[in-house]
């Protein structure tokens, strides 16, 4: 059997993270990925397809794509025939869901995980996130607070290259920007108005994972907009991109794919956990690896999955279970408030290029301004001018009519808001003991629901949302607060949540389980909240704080 | 035609429609549909006759179905030739009563009939399928695979060319569960 200073669990967005930095700083690391291997650049193979090349085109879903991803096919359009490849397949990886409207779990099982078809959204969190469960009571206490993690954010932000715009906002931190990607006019008047009108509202810019100044091996971003197919520049960041090739780099790592982590075996007399059990995904073989350490960044549901799996006779439900709360205050973020609308000035003007980001609205309610629901949300907007792309909703028929497709429809403006889901113990995820999956392992269940905290926050969102279209001189075409699918913002987190207290919380604030210290869990479980930012970059930080922990640790 | 009326119930059209094949779509129908929202769209897309099948095919069996056999009753009903046999200016005028009795009812929040909305769909594939077709993206478009920068303003004018729209772009993406609904 072999052994490691350290075994990595995932190669995402937080396992690159680990990888990297416990390479770095000298120690043996086995990566454990249970999808495939993936190249940069040669394995992206619809970057360069034109859509006469897709199946219709590219539009619609592709054959059998409803079948193939089951629940997951609700994910259509954001997953379409351009990424579905980066996407789980539900036939042949299902999971349960007891929820009203089913929770949509899209996974990335490959080298890289979901860091190859992220948003790419880099938003700090503040101290009054960090806060927020000890002030009105949801959740337990953050063990950590801004000062803890912000060198972390420095040294993440620098590495992977974000850019954006300091705002000196409290809620809303500054960090390390290259220059941000230019807003057009519609966007610059919206920002003018709404700051002028709405006394502490900030429109600014998207702090994005995609570089405008090149880094090494990497070069600028191209305004294609094709992030989710992988960009063989490097534009923006991913595991296979930026920290794999780091690691790579060091030769002290030994990457493992189709390797599908089962359980963490615990050395009976310490306590500690000795080894990973996992599953070779093309044979079926079960196979055995030791070290010293074990990262787990299999992705949130997925880490607490392995955790519950690991019963032994120390720990008959579950390793890092003494507390019984192993798999719940699971959460995502609630998106809705969805608003078109149209602007008939600036005619004379059209944008070139397709900008990989939004502009945004920062967090006003519960910051600036009091509203009656708990926490915030923000809004991720966008404006251009659409033409045949729009056509096919508009009446008419004929050669005119045509005509009209090449031609530039008016600025169409969209909003879209992102709020935060309060932590609630019966939000959870468990093993099924009667079904199993390809390999013989509990399907794991999820069971969800939004609070009507959450819901507030939507309805909310909506109405300032119209109010602020009106403001500006905008016409609504369609506004509505449906929200998507618990799930749809792919931000699920929680499960193994952080916190000083063994008997409340799974991990301590440095993300070692309690119940085992040689174990860390860095990646979206270990969330205590989730504020409404969007949490890789929090992820990422987490885990380069963690490994420093484990490394110091270790030498001593 | 101001509106568009169906006199007979899809189920009894069915029954007695000698027009339509009840086990398959009929090619020459699907042309003179999309050619009539688009004239000229097979010239630039071949492939759109196919994929209008494609998606009846697999998608939407009953509803395309009924919808193509309702469609032809009622032409014949109105002109005593078939959809594909009569003139262009029969064509237009029948489909564009049909399009405006769709837009005001979508346009006014009404709820809209499955007639409705499969002829809504097919003329959505149609656009779609023609401006993401390889000569119209070459030739009445500017396809700029790699734009190179964002430029937020640049000036407009009547006639341009326009860039090639990606329906899939991130940007657009973020809205995607309301714009596709």
């Amino acid at each position: 059997m072999s052994e490691f200073d350290v075994i990595v669990v995932g190669s995402g967005i937080s396992g690159g993270w680990a990888a990297k930095e416990l390479t770095e700083r000298g120690l043996k690391v086995a990566l454990i990925e249970r999808g495939r291997n993936i190249e940069h650049g040669k394995d992206y193979i619809t970057e360069w397809s034109n859509p006469w090349d897709m199946h219709n085109n590219g539009i619609g879903k592709s054959k059998d794509f409803d079948k193939k991803f089951g629940l997951i096919s609700k994910m259509y359009p954001t997953i379409n025939q351009y990424n579905e490849h980066f996407f789980c397949n539900f036939e042949t990886d299902p999971y349960l869901t007891e929820c009203e409207d089913p929770f949509i779990w899209a996974r990335g099982y490959q080298l890289g995980g979901r860091s190859l078809v992220w948003g790419r959204q880099c938003i700090r969190f503040s101290d009054s996130n960090f806060d927020a469960n000890k002030k009105d009571g949801f959740g337990i206490d953050w063990p950590i607070r801004y000062k803890d993690i912000s060198p972390w954010y420095d040294k993440v932000e620098k590495f992977i290259g974000v850019s954006g715009s300091n705002e000196g906002l409290e809620y809303w931190p500054d960090g390390h920007y290259q220059p941000p990607f230019e807003m057009n006019s519609i966007e610059k008047h919206f920002k003018e108005v709404i700051e002028r009108e709405y006394k502490g509202r900030i429109v600014t810019i998207g702090r994005t994972a995609n570089l405008t100044v090149k880094k090494k091996g990497r070069s600028t971003c191209n305004s294609r907009s094709h992030c989710s197919r992988g960009c063989s520049f490097g534009a923006y960041f991913s595991s296979i991109s930026s920290t794999l090739p780091a690691a790579r780099k060091t030769g002290n790592l030994e990457t493992i794919c189709d390797a599908v982590a089962e359980k963490l075996i615990v050395d009976s007399k310490s306590g500690q956990v000795k080894s990973l059990q996992y599953i070779d995904a093309k044979s079926g073989e079960r196979k055995e690896v030791k070290a010293k350490k074990f990262f787990l960044c299999a992705s949130a549901f997925n880490s607490v999955k392995i955790l519950l799996n690991s019963k032994s006779e120390l720990n008959p439900n579950g390793l890092g279970n003494s507390s019984g709360n192993l798999g719940r205050y699971i959460m995502d973020h609630i998106e809705g408030a969805y608003t078109i609308a149209s602007f008939s000035i600036f005619k004379e003007e059209i944008d070139q290029g397709k900008r990989p980001c939004p502009i945004i609205i920062t967090p006003f309610a519960n910051t600036t301004e009091s509203k009656e629901f708990y926490r915030s949300y923000y809004y991720q907007c966008g404006a251009d001018r659409i033409a045949w792309a729009a056509l096919g909703a508009k009446p008419g028929i004929g050669r005119n009519y045509s005509v009209a497709g090449v031609e530039a429809g008016p600025w169409i403006f969209r909003m879209k808001a992102v709020g935060e889901c309060l932590p609630r113990k019966e939000n959870r995820v468990t093993l099924d003991e009667n079904s199993f999956d390809r390999f013989g392992t509990p399907q794991l269940k999820i069971e969800f629901s939004y609070s009507n905290n959450d819901l507030k926050l939507m309805e909310d969102a909506q109405k300032e949302a119209v109010n602020m279209i009106f403001a500006a001189g905008g016409r609504v075409i369609k506004s509505s607060v449906k929200n998507g699918n618990p799930g749809s913002a792919i931000h699920e987190m929680g499960g193994a949540r952080m916190g000083n207290d063994p008997s409340e919380s799974v991990v301590n604030m440095w993300n070692q389980l309690h119940d085992a210290k040689n174990v860390y869990v860095t990646d979206g479980a270990c969330m205590a909240s989730s504020a409404c930012q969007n949490p890789s970059l929090t992820y990422m930080a987490l885990t380069a704080r963690a490994c420093k922990h484990a490394a110091d640790t270790m030498l001593d | 035609m101001v509106g568009f009326s169906l006199k007979s119930s899809a189920i009894e059209l069915q029954k007695n429609s000698d027009y339509i094949r009840k086990d398959k779509i009929d090619f020459d129908l699907v042309e003179a549909i999309c050619t009539t929202i688009i004239p000229g769209i097979f010239e630039h897309a071949e492939k759109v006759s196919s994929q209008v099948y494609q998606h009846y095919k697999s998608n939407y069996f009953t509803e395309w179905k009924l919808f193509f056999i309702q469609l032809q009753s009622a032409f014949m009903e109105e002109y005593q030739v078939s959809f594909q046999e009569s003139s262009q200016s029969q064509k237009t005028y029948f489909l564009s009563g049909i399009d405006a009795d769709a837009f005001n009812k979508l346009y006014e929040g009404n709820p809209i009939s499955e007639f409705f909305v499969t002829y809504v769909a097919i003329k959505g594939l149609c656009v779609d399928l023609y401006f993401t077709s390889e000569y119209v993206v070459n030739n009445l478009l500017v396809y700029n695979r790699v734009p190179g920068k964002y430029i937020g303003k640049t000036p407009y004018v009547e006639n341009m060319k326009l860039y090639y729209e990606d329906p899939f772009a991130s940007r657009s993406m973020i809205f995607a569960g309301h714009l596709y609904e």
